[in-house]
């Protein structure tokens, strides 16, 4: 499929450790919105404020502010990304500067599930969309797993 | 030009049947000429723009960087188009949602997006399609 190339190209990795695509692309919400659990709106602290940021939240494209926004959802940093029954885990990606670039959260498998920006998501390995594209996981968080009603 | 009006006054009593065929020959004449010489201009904005806006995407298509996506040289290039641009880019936006507001708040100058409603992409869409009904008057639509 043209799409599985476009994606292994931006993503190299994908191919050797394996993806699934696990939705139709969308601009309705973007990775960190999808980590956090919210399709109904785009996340990213922009000067121009025409994305959603949490309120309190410094409007500022460092780690420690993303670290903050998932502070605000009960996520504390940890060091493993193993899963772990009874907690749900996120991680962001930061580029050679430090800059957060994307983030990812992990599904009861133990994969972790990613939103390619203004595409698709897909079901991947933590390491499969390092690279040149989204540099490296620069902290991992978890949280209580919420309990099902 | 000649008008209708200035041959009717010349032939004196003008039957009506022939001076409305006439005049409407006249004015659509007009229109086509008018068209003519803007086309060509439109046109040439309409290229430029397509091909901005398809290696934007090409190239901003797994960013999720607000920031990254809209200071994207293609996109630049496309606000610096100015108010001309307005009228693809809501055209664009009525076909399919994409991340066009930072482009229309620094071309117009205007955000008619409530805070509540940030990042809320189909709302945000919606929202600046009717400030363009009620607004491109303005810029010459």
């Amino acid at each position: 499929m043209m799409i599985r190339r476009i994606i292994e190209a931006a993503f190299p990795d994908l191919r050797i450790s394996g993806y699934r695509v696990t939705s139709p692309d969308t601009v309705g919400y973007n990775c960190v919105a999808w980590a956090a659990g919210d399709t109904s709106r785009w996340w990213w602290p922009d000067s121009l404020e025409t994305s959603y940021w949490p309120d309190d939240v410094q409007r500022s494209e460092t780690l420690e502010a993303f670290v903050r926004a998932f502070e605000t959802l009960s996520y504390t940093t940890c060091d493993a990304p193993e899963y772990e029954e009874g907690f749900e885990r996120i991680a962001i990606y930061v580029n050679a500067n430090g800059k957060p670039t994307h983030a990812v959260r992990q599904l009861p498998s133990g994969y972790w599930s990613s939103k390619l920006g203004q595409s698709y998501d897909i079901e991947h390995d933590l390491e499969g969309v390092s690279g040149s594209q989204y540099g490296s996981v620069g902290v991992i968080m978890k949280r209580l797993r919420k309990l099902q009603d | 030009m000649l008008t209708a009006e200035d041959v009717k006054a010349v032939v004196g009593s003008f039957p009506e049947k022939e001076y409305l065929s006439l005049r409407n020959w006249l004015l659509e004449r007009d229109w086509k000429l008018r068209n003519k010489a803007t086309g060509s201009a439109t046109g040439k904005r309409s290229a430029r723009f397509c091909k901005l806006k398809e290696k934007w995407e090409k190239e901003t298509l797994f960013l999720s960087s607000t920031s990254e996506i809209c200071m994207h040289p293609a996109y630049q290039g496309i606000i610096g188009m100015g108010p001309a641009v307005l009228p693809f880019i809501m055209r664009e936006m009525a076909e399919k949602p994409a991340l066009w507001f930072w482009a229309l708040k620094a071309i117009t100058g205007e955000d008619p997006v409530p805070e509540s409603e940030r990042g809320k992409t189909a709302k945000m869409t919606e929202i600046w399609l009717y400030w363009w009904s009620d607004n491109k008057h303005k810029y010459g639509v």
